[in-house]
């Protein structure tokens, strides 16, 4: 067994080749980034919702801050309570939101709770971000930023005069806009029982942070100057906080931020502490046929100092190979990515320390992933389990017509797909939603399962392939229990080198050559019996 | 009983594990380049011819659909003959024609086939019906086996065979595999065939396995299946050993089955043999491993003793 010795020190010698280059790598990311390795410096930011849902299509949006100049966005976590349907992601008047929907056939009042949270960070704009800020920071369309609304009356007589008094017309738009901001900024900031339109707010003499940017945004529109509300948060300490509001005017080729409140005037001025959740006059939690609350919550994520205008080229390096450096939609994807080896690995260790037998390594794994997406287990095995007898069902009928292997299972996957249009419209009109549960990606596995499950079939026997098919959505159902939990996405989100760990198990697992915990039944026989006197006697 | 005893249990008995033949045996010892030989038939047919090792005959090859015109020409000068895909696995597509009546074909349930029911099975065989991977395949006319009046007793429908594993060209175990009715005829023991396991030194069989647990009766026809002396033992001995030479593979599993007339054939070579083996031996394979490395890292030691 010469061989056999020298492959298995060959093997166990690469996985400590491979633990050892996870591990340097982990040292390195820790040292260099110090508290940032676990995510970039920021806050962290929670939007909480909740309240009654009153009507039949309740619902509660929240729009997703946008990812662009230095402000970035990584690790949305979403949660709610089962009243609501998962969010589902959409794109309202030119910003993403997220919509958690009423779940189907519930009239009756419910209380229900939801939480959109997310890290904010500062850095430099990556591509995708430049791409953003590109977009947003565009010339204003023609008069979309110069409407007079009930809000905003920008050709109200009280406006006109004022505006023409503060800003006579001989003044350049920047002076203009600087003589405004004077004015609005010089008055008082008073707490208002009310949200105020910016009329009020000049009768009054003064108002909050709507008020006073709204007030800000009408007499720059009528003095011709594009002008939008930017709504956000003022992160100072940790805590609650109210939203925030503030303008911004396109002035001389460029958007001119302004805050009137706290009387912060362009760009540079602006502190590196408020997020934009919004731009435009719309709101950032939306609710419909609903009665809530909603809180705004951050903390920093680590003892914030902004002592870090020229980081050294080791911390640039290691921010820039950081998976948070990725846009927030590609974080998900990533996020899945990470834990298909993972799943791999259980499967693994489900086949060669126990045992088990499945429908091949990525069955069990990807219909394990697929379970953690759509969160909702008992709806999702049934699918995925009805599916598959139909689909055995289907492959049984196949098998009169002698069909060539190719179009026989590409007339199988069409079969399974006809089924399961008639599963989502049938369970649609019974007010469930089941696309979240079927995604198309494991389909594919589901048809290459039924084929596996009629090959052992047909070659062993019914019960062998049912107890596989069994033994398959075991494992299945135990990789999603274990990597549904945030915290093992988390970590593999900020230390990716821990695949160096898993291929250091796999390579172990490859040479591990103890009994399989089923053999140890299996041979029960050979147990009980008492050693047989071998004739071959050792020497 | 804990799971620590029963691993203990088997390390001292020397069961040799899945992993451990997974790893050990058929990694490092079975290179990959090899498996085409001992998956194909016709191969292993042509490589039996080279060595001298008889086989049953093959009557014709089909490779083409063109070819099925031939077929009644193929078959005239044979009463009985078999159907198989070359690929084939698990027994699926395999026919068995025990006669003739008039112008049909007589399976061995009983059920007659035209010549077109027939040209229909070939067809379906050629163009890879039956052939796991789904590519095309070539039909085989083979020689039908009439099993040994000795293992025709003990076994239901089908042909029993001699399953002898070789470690590094050496046997190191072997055992009579019966169909059963569960088996439906065919030798594979997760199947539900038994497996007698078969005294390499006296061709006697000792002990049974029907389902991982002990048995000594056969389940159909309830005759005992211990104590059989296999006939041409060393004959089936030598042939493994020659098989397995030929085919180049380090751990492997010989089939062979008893013709009434032409004495032991070669069926197959399987180059992952099951393990239940050592259940109908009562033996783990390990120590006999074990020896067969010892013996050949020091041949020169064993021909110096006494």
């Amino acid at each position: 067994l010469e061989t056999a010795m020298s492959k298995t020190w060959l093997s166990t010698a690469t996985a400590l080749a491979f633990a050892a280059g996870a591990l340097a790598v982990f040292v390195a990311r820790k040292s260099v980034l110090g508290p940032e390795a676990d995510g970039p410096l920021g806050w962290d930011v929670k939007v909480s919702v909740s309240g009654t849902l009153l009507t039949k299509d309740a619902a509660i949006s929240i729009t997703q801050p946008p990812d662009f100049r230095q402000q970035h966005i990584s690790e949305e976590r979403f949660e709610s309570s089962p009243e609501l349907r998962p969010p589902l992601p959409g794109k309202g008047a030119g910003q993403r939101k997220y919509t958690w929907r009423r779940q189907k056939n519930h009239t009756e009042p419910e209380s229900f709770h939801l939480e959109y949270s997310f890290l904010y960070s500062r850095q430099r704009p990556t591509p995708e971000m430049e791409r953003r800020t590109f977009q947003k920071n565009q010339a204003p369309e023609r008069d979309a930023n110069l409407k007079a609304t009930p809000q905003v009356p920008a050709k109200n007589e009280r406006i006109v005069r004022c505006a023409a008094e503060q800003a006579p017309a001989n003044l350049s738009p920047r002076e203009q806009a600087h003589a405004l901001f004077k004015f609005v900024a010089g008055l008082h900031n008073l707490p208002v029982p009310a949200p105020q339109s910016a009329l009020e707010c000049l009768k009054q003499g003064g108002g909050d942070a709507l008020g006073k940017a709204r007030l800000l945004t009408a007499l720059c529109r009528n003095r011709g100057l594009p002008t939008r509300l930017v709504a956000g948060l003022v992160l100072v300490g940790r805590g609650d906080q109210q939203l925030h509001y503030w303008v911004e005017s396109w002035v001389g080729n460029e958007w001119l931020p302004m805050d009137p409140t706290h009387g912060h005037f362009s760009e540079s001025n602006l502190p590196e502490n408020y997020l934009i959740l919004r731009i435009g006059s719309g709101p950032v939690v939306a609710a419909r046929g609903v009665q809530s609350q909603e809180r705004f919550e951050f903390r920093p994520r680590h003892n914030f100092a902004i002592d870090d205008y020229a980081p050294s080229p080791a911390k640039t390096f290691w921010r820039a190979v950081s998976l948070y450096s990725l846009h927030v939609s590609e974080q998900h994807m990533v996020e899945l990515l990470l834990l298909l080896p993972l799943a791999a690995l259980l499967v693994s260790l489900a086949r060669t320390i126990i045992g088990i037998q499945t429908f091949g390594i990525f069955a069990p794994a990807l219909i394990g992933l697929a379970f953690i997406e759509s969160g909702a287990f008992p709806w999702g095995l049934a699918v995925f389990l009805v599916t598959v007898l139909v689909g055995w069902g289907m492959r049984h009928l196949l098998e009169r017509f002698h069909l060539l292997q190719v179009p026989r299972v590409s007339a199988l996957i069409t079969l399974i797909i006809i089924f399961l249009l008639a599963v989502i419209l049938g369970a649609n009109y019974l007010g469930i939603t089941p696309t979240r549960y079927i995604a198309l990606f494991p389909l594919v596995i589901l048809t290459f399962l039924v084929e596996r499950f009629w090959t052992i079939e047909a070659e062993d026997s019914t019960s062998a392939s049912f107890r596989t098919l069994l033994y398959t959505f075991v494992v299945a159902v135990a990789v999603s229990l274990v990597l549904r939990h945030d915290v093992i996405r988390t970590w593999m989100f900020r230390y990716p080198e821990t695949l160096g760990f898993v291929l250091a198990s796999l390579f172990l697992l490859g040479r591990y050559t103890g009994y399989r915990l089923t053999e140890l039944y299996r041979f029960s026989d050979l147990i009980q019996e008492p050693p047989a006197k071998t004739s071959e006697g050792h020497p | 009983m804990s799971w620590i005893t029963r691993w203990k249990a088997l390390r001292e008995r020397g069961v040799l594990g899945m992993n451990l033949r997974n790893a050990r045996c058929i990694q490092d010892l079975n290179p990959r380049a090899r498996f085409p030989t001992v998956d194909s038939k016709t191969k292993m047919h042509d490589l039996c011819r080279q060595i001298g090792v008889p086989t049953p005959e093959l009557y014709a090859l089909i490779a083409a659909h063109s070819a099925l015109r031939h077929l009644p020409r193929l078959v005239a000068e044979h009463n009985d003959f078999v159907v198989k895909p070359d690929r084939g696995s698990g027994g699926r597509g395999v026919l068995v024609i025990v006669g003739r009546e008039g112008d049909s074909f007589v399976r061995s349930n009983g059920e007659r086939l035209n010549l077109t029911d027939l040209q229909q099975h070939l067809s379906s065989i050629v163009s890879g019906l039956y052939s796991l991977g789904g590519l095309p395949d070539t039909a085989l006319l083979q020689q039908r086996v009439v099993p040994d009046p000795v293992f025709e007793r003990i076994s239901y429908e089908g042909a029993a065979d001699v399953r002898v594993i070789l470690y590094k060209d050496v046997p190191v175990m072997a055992m009579l595999r019966l169909p059963t009715k569960k088996s439906g005829g065919r030798a594979n023991l997760h199947q539900g065939a038994v497996g007698a396991g078969i005294d390499i030194a006296t061709g006697v069989t000792s002990r049974a396995v029907l389902e991982n647990r002990a048995t000594q009766r056969h389940p159909d026809t309830g005759l005992s299946v211990l104590g059989i002396q296999v006939p041409c033992w060393p004959q089936m001995l030598d042939m493994a050993r020659r098989v397995s030479r030929a085919v180049g593979l380090g751990y492997v599993g010989i089939d062979i089955v008893l013709d009434r007339q032409s004495g032991p054939l070669l069926l197959e070579a399987n180059a992952r043999p099951g393990l239940a083996i050592q259940i109908a031996n009562g033996q783990g394979l390990l120590p006999r491993l074990e020896e067969v490395d010892r013996m050949q890292a020091e041949p020169s030691a064993e021909r110096q003793g006494p």
